[in-house]
Formats: C-alpha cells, sequence, structure tokens
C-alpha cells in the first residue's frame, strides 16, 4: 500500500531521513517509535509530500508521490492524516469540520455528507459535540474528531503523527481506543507515537528509527522482548523505566 | 515664462500642481528665505523703488500696525499659485510674484520701510478663520468684496476691479459668452467667485469645479467641459500662454477685490486705505499692474476703483 | 444660523455622493484587496512580486496624485470615465493597496497546521485559501480594515478637488457665500466624525459576531 525506496531528505546540513527503506502491506499496522529527532515524524510527513524529499521514491497504492498540483491533492484525498496539533479548522464547527472535505473535495451532496459525519462522531464518541467550535472541546474530544475529519474522506491510510502527544495523560487513552478499533477493523495504518503500550497491543509491526535511519523492524513482541540492537535496546530502557 | 511646461508634458504639469495643492494644504510655515528674496528683489525692481513709507506719528501707540512693526514682519494669506496674482516663482520657489503679492510687499515696506511678508498659503476656504484667530494680519487673495464677507471680517480697497470672463478651446465658435453656457458644462476654480456666480447667471449650466487653475485648463482642453469660467485677467494669461483655448465675450460680473483685515479693526483699515491712495499717487499701484496683468493685455493702466466704492468695503 | 442647514438640500445630496462613493470603493477595495493578498501568499513567483510591487506602489503614492493622474493624464490616453466613477476607481486601486497589508497580517495569525490539515484532506491550494485561511485571516483583521475603511471614507474628500461635489465641495461652496469658515467646517466635521463613527461601531460589532475561539 504504501512503499519507501531510498528515500533521503535534508533540512539544510541535517540529514533528517538516511536512505529509507521501507514498504507496509494494506490492512498492516506500522507503528513507528525512536527517540525524539530520529526523522520519525518527517517520515510520517514525507508520506503525503507535506514535507518533500530530496532522493529516492514514494509510491501509495503504486502510484508515486506527484508533484504539487491536482494529483497530489487528489492522492491526499486518499491518505488520512492526524496531527500532533489536532489543526481542526477552528473557525468552523466540529461537524463542518468533517464534512468540509467531503463536500469540497469528493463532492458528496451536502445532506450525504452530514449524515455520514454524524456517523463518524457517533462512532468516535463525541456526536453530542457536532455543533461546537474546536476550543470548545478537550483536547481528546477534538483529536477524535480529527480522526473523524480524515475518515470522513474513506482513505487507503492512515498516518498518525504522534496524536497523543500534546494531549493531557488522562485523555490519551479515548485516543488510543479509537485507533485500536481502527487497527481492528483492517484499516492501514502508519503511527508515530511514543506509546508502547498501543504499539505492543495494536501493531503488526514495529519500526525502530534513529539519527534518520530505520534500525530495526520487528513484530511488536520480539521488539519489546528481545530488541535486535544496542540502540533499541537503550531506548526502550529509557522510556520503559519510569 | 509660468507654466511653458505645460504643452511640453501635460501631466508633469498637473503633478507639479498636485505638489503645489498639497504643500498649500499642509503647511501654514512662511517660506525659507522669502524675506531675503524679497529684499533682493526691492533693489533691483522698480515696483518697490521709492516706495511710500508711513511716517512714524501713523503707527498708533497700540494699534495693528505697531504691532507688526515690532514683529518685523507682515504676515499675509496669499495664493502660491495663482498665475500673475500671487505665484511660486517655478524656477526659484523662494520668490512669490504678482499683483497681489507685490502689494502685499508695497505695504511691508510702508510699514516697516522693508518688504518683509512672511506668507501663510492660500487656505481660501479659511481666510476668514485666518483673520479672526490672529493667524495672519491681512489677506491678499483675489478676495471679492461682499456684504456676508463684510460680517465677518473688515475690508480696506477695493484696491482692483475685476471680472468673471468664458474661456473656450480655440476651436469651439459656438459660444461667444455666458450667455450660450444654457445647459453646457461649465469648469470653474473651486473656492472663486465663479461657484457661485454662473448657476445664479445660468442655472442651467451644470458646474464642475477643479482645485486649480492648471488643473481646470486641463479640464477644458480634455472636454470635460466646454467653457471655463474664471477671472478675466487669468483667462486673458492662460490664453497668451496657450493658443489651444481662448477668451470668448467681455466680463459679466464685477469682482472688487478687497484686503481683508480682522472685523471691526477701524484704526487698520483707515491706515491701509490711507496707503492704497499713497501708492495711487505715487505711481506704484500703476508700476505693479503693468509688470503683471498688464503683461498679457493690450489695454492701458486701469483705473484704480474708488475705495469705499462697494458694499462692504 | 447654521448655514449648511439653510442648504440642507445640497449638503444631503453631496453626502450621498460622499456615502455612495466610500460604500462603493469600500467593497470594492476589500475584494481587490483580498485577491491582492492571494497573490501575495500565492506559490507562483510572479504573482507574489507582482502583488508586492503593487502595495508599494499605492501606499507610497499620495492619493491626490493619482487623482489629478487618473481625472487628467488618462483622459490623454485616450480613456476618459466621468469624475465620480474615475474618483471611485482610484479610491478603490489605493485603498486596496492598505485592504491588502491589513489582510495579509491577518493570513500570518492563521497557524500553519490549518493549511498543512487543508491540504493534507485533499483541498486545493485556491480552495485552502477560500474554504480555511481567508475565513480566519479576515475575523482577525476586522478591526484594522475598519480603520482602513474609516480613510478611505475620509479620503474622499480628496474628490472635491477633482470636482466631484461630495461634502467637503458643497461644504466649500456654501462657505464661499457665508463666509463662517469655522463654523460651516467644523459642522462638516462633525458629519465625517458621524461617518466614521458609524464605521467603527459596525466594525466592532462584527468583530464581536466572528470572533474565532482559540
Amino acid at each position: 500500500m504504501v512503499s519507501l525506496r531510498g528515500v533521503d531528505k535534508y533540512f539544510g546540513e541535517l540529514h533528517v531521513l538516511k536512505h529509507i527503506d521501507l514498504t507496509v502491506q494494506a490492512s498492516e499496522v506500522v507503528v513507528v517509535v525512536g527517540p525524539s529527532g530520529s526523522g520519525k515524524s518527517t517520515l510520517c510527513r514525507s508520506i503525503n509530500r507535506l514535507e518533500s524529499i530530496d532522493a529516492g521514491e514514494i509510491r501509495v497504492d503504486g502510484e508515486p508521490l506527484p508533484v504539487e498540483g491536482p494529483a497530489l491533492a487528489a492522492l491526499r484525498a486518499d491518505v488520512g492524516m492526524v496531527f500532533q496539533s489536532f489543526n481542526l479548522f477552528a473557525h468552523r464547527t466540529v461537524l463542518e469540520n468533517v464534512t468540509l472535505a467531503p463536500i469540497n473535495v469528493r463532492r458528496v451532496p451536502k445532506v450525504d455528507a452530514r449524515r455520514e459525519a454524524m456517523e463518524l462522531l457517533d462512532r468516535v464518541g463525541i456526536a453530542d459535540k457536532a455543533g461546537h467550535l474546536p476550543a470548545q472541546l478537550s483536547g481528546g474530544q477534538q483529536q477524535r474528531a480529527a480522526i473523524a475529519r480524515a475518515l470522513a474522506m474513506r482513505p487507503k491510510v492512515m498516518l498518525f503523527d504522534e496524536p497523543t502527544s500534546a494531549l493531557d495523560p488522562e485523555m490519551v487513552g479515548e485516543v488510543l481506543d479509537v485507533m485500536a478499533s481502527l487497527a481492528a477493523e483492517g484499516m492501514t495504518m502508519i503511527v508515530v507515537t511514543h506509546e508502547m503500550g498501543f504499539a505492543r497491543r495494536a501493531a503488526d509491526r514495529v519500526v525502530f528509527m534513529d539519527q534518520g535511519q530505520i534500525v530495526e523492524e520487528a513484530a511488536p513482541d520480539q521488539f519489546f522482548d528481545a530488541p535486535g540492537s544496542e540502540r533499541a535496546r537503550s531506548f526502550l530502557a529509557s522510556v520503559l523505566s519510569h | 515664462m509660468f507654466r511653458t511646461t505645460r504643452r511640453k508634458a501635460a501631466a508633469g504639469a498637473v503633478l507639479a500642481a498636485a505638489a503645489l495643492a498639497l504643500t498649500a494644504c499642509s503647511s501654514t510655515t512662511s517660506l525659507p528665505g522669502d524675506e531675503n528674496e524679497a529684499d533682493a528683489t526691492a533693489e533691483t525692481n522698480s515696483v518697490f523703488a521709492d516706495a511710500p513709507v508711513a511716517s512714524d506719528d501713523l503707527i498708533l501707540p497700540g494699534s495693528t500696525m505697531e504691532k507688526i512693526k515690532e514683529r518685523g514682519t507682515l504676515i499675509v494669506a496669499e495664493a502660491l499659485d495663482a498665475p500673475l496674482l500671487s505665484q511660486q516663482n517655478p524656477t526659484d520657489p523662494d520668490s512669490v510674484e504678482g499683483f497681489d503679492a507685490d502689494l502685499a510687499k508695497l505695504l511691508a515696506i510702508y510699514i516697516l520701510g522693508e518688504p518683509n511678508v512672511e506668507i501663510v498659503p492660500p487656505a481660501t476656504e479659511t481666510r476668514e478663520a485666518m483673520l479672526q484667530n490672529d493667524t495672519v494680519d491681512v489677506v491678499f487673495n483675489t478676495y471679492t468684496i461682499t456684504p456676508e464677507r463684510a460680517e465677518q471680517v473688515s475690508f480696506a480697497g477695493p484696491y482692483f476691479e475685476s471680472g468673471l470672463a468664458v474661456a473656450v478651446k480655440s476651436d469651439n465658435d459656438e459660444i461667444k459668452g455666458i450667455d450660450d453656457l444654457d445647459g453646457k458644462e461649465v469648469i470653474v476654480g473651486a473656492n472663486t467667485p465663479a461657484v457661485t456666480a454662473v448657476p445664479e447667471q445660468v442655472p442651467t449650466a451644470n458646474v464642475t469645479a477643479f482645485a486649480t487653475d492648471p488643473a481646470a485648463v486641463q479640464a477644458l482642453l480634455q472636454g470635460r467641459g466646454e467653457a471655463y469660467v474664471q477671472d478675466y485677467t487669468l483667462l486673458a494669461s492662460n490664453a497668451a500662454n496657450d493658443p489651444s483655448l481662448k477668451v470668448v465675450g467681455t466680463p459679466f460680473t464685477k469682482e472688487p477685490y478687497g484686503i481683508g483685515l480682522k472685523h471691526d479693526d477701524a484704526e487698520f483699515k483707515s491706515f491701509i486705505n490711507d496707503w492704497l491712495l499713497a501708492i495711487q499717487e505715487s505711481g506704484h499701484w500703476a508700476e505693479a499692474w503693468k509688470t503683471t496683468l498688464g503683461t498679457v493685455t493690450d489695454s492701458d493702466v486701469p483705473t484704480a476703483p474708488e475705495i469705499g466704492s462697494v458694499p462692504g468695503s | 444660523m447654521n448655514p449648511l442647514i439653510d442648504n440642507l438640500g445640497l449638503v444631503l445630496e453631496a453626502l450621498g455622493t460622499t456615502l455612495l462613493m466610500a460604500v462603493v470603493a469600500g467593497v470594492g477595495s476589500i475584494v481587490l484587496g483580498v485577491l491582492v493578498t492571494v497573490a501575495r501568499v500565492s506559490p507562483i513567483r510572479a504573482l507574489r512580486v507582482a502583488a508586492f510591487g503593487y502595495v508599494q506602489f499605492f501606499i507610497n503614492v499620495p492619493l491626490l496624485a493619482l487623482l489629478l493622474l487618473a481625472v487628467f493624464a488618462l483622459p490623454d490616453a485616450g480613456l476618459m470615465l466621468p469624475l465620480t466613477p474615475t474618483a471611485i476607481i482610484v479610491l478603490i486601486v489605493y485603498e486596496a493597496a492598505y485592504v491588502a497589508e491589513a489582510v495579509r497580517s491577518g493570513v500570518n495569525t492563521v497557524a500553519v497546521g490549518q493549511l498543512e490539515a487543508s491540504r493534507a484532506l485533499g483541498l486545493t491550494l485556491a480552495q485552502s485559501l477560500r474554504l480555511v485561511v481567508l475565513p480566519q485571516a479576515l475575523r482577525a483583521v476586522v478591526q484594522p480594515i475598519g480603520n482602513v475603511m474609516i480613510a478611505l471614507a475620509m479620503n474622499t474628500a480628496l474628490a472635491a478637488a477633482v470636482g466631484v461635489v461630495e461634502l467637503t465641495a458643497a461644504v466649500n461652496k456654501i462657505n464661499l457665500v457665508a463666509a463662517q469658515p469655522i463654523l460651516i467646517f467644523s459642522s462638516a466635521g462633525v458629519i465625517y466624525m458621524g461617518i466614521a463613527l458609524a464605521i467603527g461601531l459596525a466594525a466592532g460589532r462584527v468583530e464581536r459576531k466572528v470572533a474565532i475561539v482559540r
């Protein structure tokens, strides 16, 4: 479903992605972990070209990423994305946030778009907040709304860029639950996160990144119980020790 | 020599007019160097040679004249953009030339012995206010004496009598005077007597007012109106400089120009009237006319109007 | 007796012209100003440069000079419109530069994440600007745009210099006869103050109504 071949990315002098190869199968849930600055967020954002790459090739559903323009917009419509800081449209209600893209990009009739949006909001547990503005919601509710907004486009793959990092601890669970149920339904997902519990519980595969490289790829049990690299061992020791 | 640029570059002249208008709107300061320039001119210019100076006993204690003499400068409201009357010299902005400007300098000589004049540029709209709040001592600004105005300020003079006339494009043979303006588009200068005189004479005329004379001329030549009504002398000078317009008919109003003073300053008024008589007798009035307004007409020096001869004076 | 009241018909008619110019030029300058802002934040370099040049030109050239140029230079180029429409067009293109500056500052208040989120959903850049960025940017600059509109209303007075019979021209004409400038121009000033106050209050109401809670 998603494949990266020899991807390099620089921020000026800084080599943030070093020759990345990664393939994600349909319905697979890949969780990307690693220390801050390891390049995992950049990797995630490069898949729908919010970050351009300097070398290599990225394909989504077999199609190479187009350059900026209508074709790229069409591809992005098929790739859902959830951000660390939610990024709900501040001037629109929760319901309008969810219906905006289906109506304007997919040309779904408004009535249908609203009905489907309400179903999605109900599914993520915030149907009662449909008429509220984002600022009136808690962080966890906002992130669930953002997930509903992405799902409304019926994406082929969902990208999660540290979706719980900006949340108060007591709200992390409600978001992870929604993500876990999505995973269980067979959604193709690439999740960048620090939530090791989620990785162990929901991932088909864990990818460990450090200093712009993929250091290790393994099934969750193997990664957490017997990491193959020294760097992964020391990373896990530091995140699991408290 | 003024406004020879117009034929070369119309837009340039308009921009220059804009610059002048901006200066006029934004500034009440005197022109730096103006006094020195006036001194230099006085020595070489026949208009100011041997000009009358008031004897000390005429400068009454506590009078406006005394106040001016102590200050050493006469503060005058006068235009900077009125050709032949009071116009800043385009090549020498320190020098302001014309009939009104020369009379102001002659009055300064009469009071101070030297032509020390500080000019507060026009603000035609606020002449009465400038006198009432002592911003200026006198107004020399083609200031037509009217009974309404005489309720707000006092007028010495009249010192000159002019009249409004009609100018058209040279190729216009249809309009021969004010009586042919029925239903026509007529251009006037904003804040000139024509603004009210044209509708009085020709109620059906459609009047459009432009801020400056160059703008009004430009508007006439570009066909925004078929006629331009303005002071006869000013039109004559325009026509003399630009063959594409001509003056038709004779003046249809009498505009007695007065020197605006603070209301009810009887001492100052009679002092200035005495001075007017003095420069008429000494020939300085005629000399000032000849070197300014007289340069664009073939007629003889007109007779100065009789002091106090019009309502409001 | 106030000469403006004695000439009420003329004053009202001229006030109508002033308000007409202010409203038409106000709407026009907001539309054009937003378009200029779009050009300024567009990914096309030529458009950005052109929009930047546009704003710089009109912010640095006095309105009176533009009015005189439009009224007297354009006819030489074979383009002659009636005076009031000419003045309105000049006001639109002039004030649009100030509107564009205000809206651009509003665009800068919209978080980058808002644009990223809309692009990630598959909206084109034009849709992102129209549906997400500009609505938020405009809500953030209601008061600054209100101030531009007040300046515009005051600037209509300059049209008197090129023959438009608006409030200032009418008041000048009345004063020419009545010769009571302090009373007359103070009264006219009160009318202009009323216009400014009305625009300011309207801007305040609109701002409270559309303010975004963040």
